[in-house]
């Protein structure tokens, strides 16, 4: 039996789809164990809970915006008190700072990147994707252990969302060394992946900004909203809200192409679950390929041409 | 102001990647190696703060192949210093180990900032920048942005999903994990480099390893292909003539 603490993630005053994934992950190995979701601050939401046996909130005014240190104490306080065996977390910024945290705080080790969990005896065993998924490795800690589980592993949990219990500890959160002076909501630019139809990605392969422009013509024949992987908006070619992935959107349009992408795992989280997926790199052992319908291993811009022409024709 | 900047070299994901006979690691015989593109990130913002503010970067790595040039490469693009940290720990070091021997090298160094990148490709441990917060008790945050300065703190801005950001003001001394520099990371020239090869990069004892509690790398393989699709060859104008007939019969286009 297998207590497990997941950490449910709050953005823009809404519990993320990280949690009902972690809440997947943690009955699969929980075997009766108990498994209680965790919600810092004060957007705790009472609807957060399918697959979890209590949703507990901690909640204080220093915890009304994100402030990873404040939020790794109180996550921390939430683990000497549920005393679990495993914590999940979410490999998303949150998830990023606070698992980590947790496993320096209490001495614990922590295992990165996992798609799949497992128990045996006194040791928690995680399947992890390194090298942006090009290998596979069987990971292993000694229990109580932190887990850090990449999003898209695993189906979000369903069912009757559970009360909210409210975690009453002491915490100490003077002098965190850190005030959250601003919080920036995205930009209201009408750009909206998650509902396009049709999506157009670009990645580092396109090479520079203004290589972009070469995808207008066939974006148009497509009628496909332009794209990016985290690459291209990191060097600043494309808005932050043009962004596929992980730390960007997750989409799920009929039609997703993608022009020089190789498909780290948090790009392939945001969008492995469109209808048709359609690949061009010139690396045959691109990642993309994994979850690409149609392949194509050639150079990005003699693709588009042709197929541009090809359109044309119709 | 003192800084100093993390550096990881990764193997190069544009080559192979085989696994070693032992099958706990990857075969690094051959292998290329390159600079954790989040860890530049992290040396451009190191340099821009010290290029705004004053101070001195120093760019630290843990000793192992090809480790010597990529520091004479961060002094050639403008660190005022280097240190190659000696261990004997196998590849991939855990994260604890190194956010133990950093602990003590930004201690005796008198670190205001200790700056690497948000993530490498082999956290499989565990990410570097909030461990060694965490352990130092000092403040930390990852995936940011962009820092300015101020007194005695400065202004962070950490990135969230769906273009959600916060300004985070972060009081000194500190450690971020960086995601993106405020500027470009900078070229270098060939004769700031020719230079640079001639300094000799001092070391330092990374001690004994933490004695926290770590997790192992129990077996590696290749990855089971997750139903990869139909591939429809290299040439551009014969693929370009098959996805056009499937986009017409999946009625994509007219």
């Amino acid at each position: 039996m297998v207590n497990v603490l997941i950490l449910a993630d709050v953005l823009g005053g809404s519990v993320q789809p990280i949690g009902a994934e972690l809440a997947t992950a943690a009955r699969g190995i929980a075997g009766g164990g108990r498994v209680d979701a965790l919600v810092i601050g004060h957007a705790a939401g009472a609807e957060a809970g399918p697959g979890v046996d209590r949703l507990l909130t901690i909640d204080s005014p220093d915890l009304a915006v994100y402030d990873p240190v404040a939020f790794a104490r109180a996550l921390a306080a939430a683990f000497d008190a549920v005393k679990p065996d495993v914590v999940l977390v979410g490999y998303t910024s949150f998830g990023l700072d606070l698992g980590p945290a947790l496993a320096g705080l209490r001495n614990l080790p922590v295992i990165g990147y996992s798609r799949g969990i497992d128990v045996v005896g006194d040791k928690v065993q995680a399947t992890t994707a390194p090298y942006a998924g090009r290998i596979e490795a069987t990971v292993s800690a000694q229990l109580p252990a932190v887990v850090s589980v990449m999003p898209g592993a695993f189906a979000a949990a369903e069912g009757e969302a559970v009360a909210v219990e409210a975690l009453l500890l002491p915490l100490d959160l003077s002098d965190t060394g850190i005030q959250n002076i601003q919080q920036i909501e995205p930009a209201s630019t009408g750009v909206d992946l998650t509902i396009a139809e049709r999506i157009v990605c670009v990645g580092r392969g396109i090479g520079d900004a203004d290589s972009i422009s070469v995808t207008d013509d066939l974006r148009s024949a497509l009628a496909a909203e332009l794209a990016g992987s985290r690459p291209v908006i990191d060097a600043g070619w494309l808005p932050k809200e043009r962004q596929v992935g992980k730390s960007g959107t997750r989409v799920k349009p009929k039609l997703y192409l993608s022009l020089g992408v190789s498909g780290a795992p948090e790009h392939l989280e945001g969008m492995s679950g469109a209808d048709l997926i359609v690949a061009v790199n010139t690396d045959p052992k691109a990642p993309i390929f994994e979850v690409a319908h149609y392949g194509v291993v050639c150079d990005l811009f003699d693709f588009v041409e042709a197929l541009e022409t090809r359109l044309a024709d119709t | 102001m003192r800084i100093l900047a993390v550096l990881r070299l990764l193997p190069d994901l544009t080559g192979d990647i085989d696994i070693a006979d032992d099958g706990a690691d990857i075969d690094r015989e051959w292998i290329d190696l390159k600079l954790n593109e989040f860890d530049d990130h992290a040396l451009e913002e190191a340099l821009a703060i010290r290029d705004a503010v004053g101070g001195e970067v120093t760019a630290v790595a843990f000793d192992g192949h090809g480790v010597d040039r990529m520091l004479k490469t961060a002094i050639a693009r403008g660190a005022d210093g280097a240190v190659v940290l000696t261990h004997d720990r196998p590849p991939p070091m855990t994260a604890s180990d190194m956010a133990a021997a950093l602990a003590d090298l930004a201690t005796a160094e008198g670190a205001d900032l200790v700056l690497t990148g948000v993530l490498t490709t082999e956290d499989v441990f565990g990410h570097l920048a909030p461990l060694l917060g965490a352990r130092m008790g000092w403040p930390f945050a990852s995936a940011i942005s962009g820092v300015e300065m101020g007194e005695g703190y400065l202004d962070a801005r950490q990135e969230h999903a769906g273009g959600y950001a916060n300004i985070l003001r972060v009081q000194l001394p500190a450690v971020l994990g960086i995601q993106t520099a405020s500027r470009a990371p900078r070229y270098v020239s060939g004769s700031k480099l020719r230079d640079a090869m001639k300094e000799k990069i001092p070391q330092r004892d990374a001690g004994t390893a933490g004695g926290w509690p770590v997790a192992t790398i129990d077996a590696l393989a290749e990855p089971a292909a997750r139903g990869g699709g139909e591939m429809l060859g290299e040439d551009a104008e014969a693929a370009a003539d098959k996805v056009a007939a499937i986009l017409r019969d999946q009625g994509v286009v007219g």
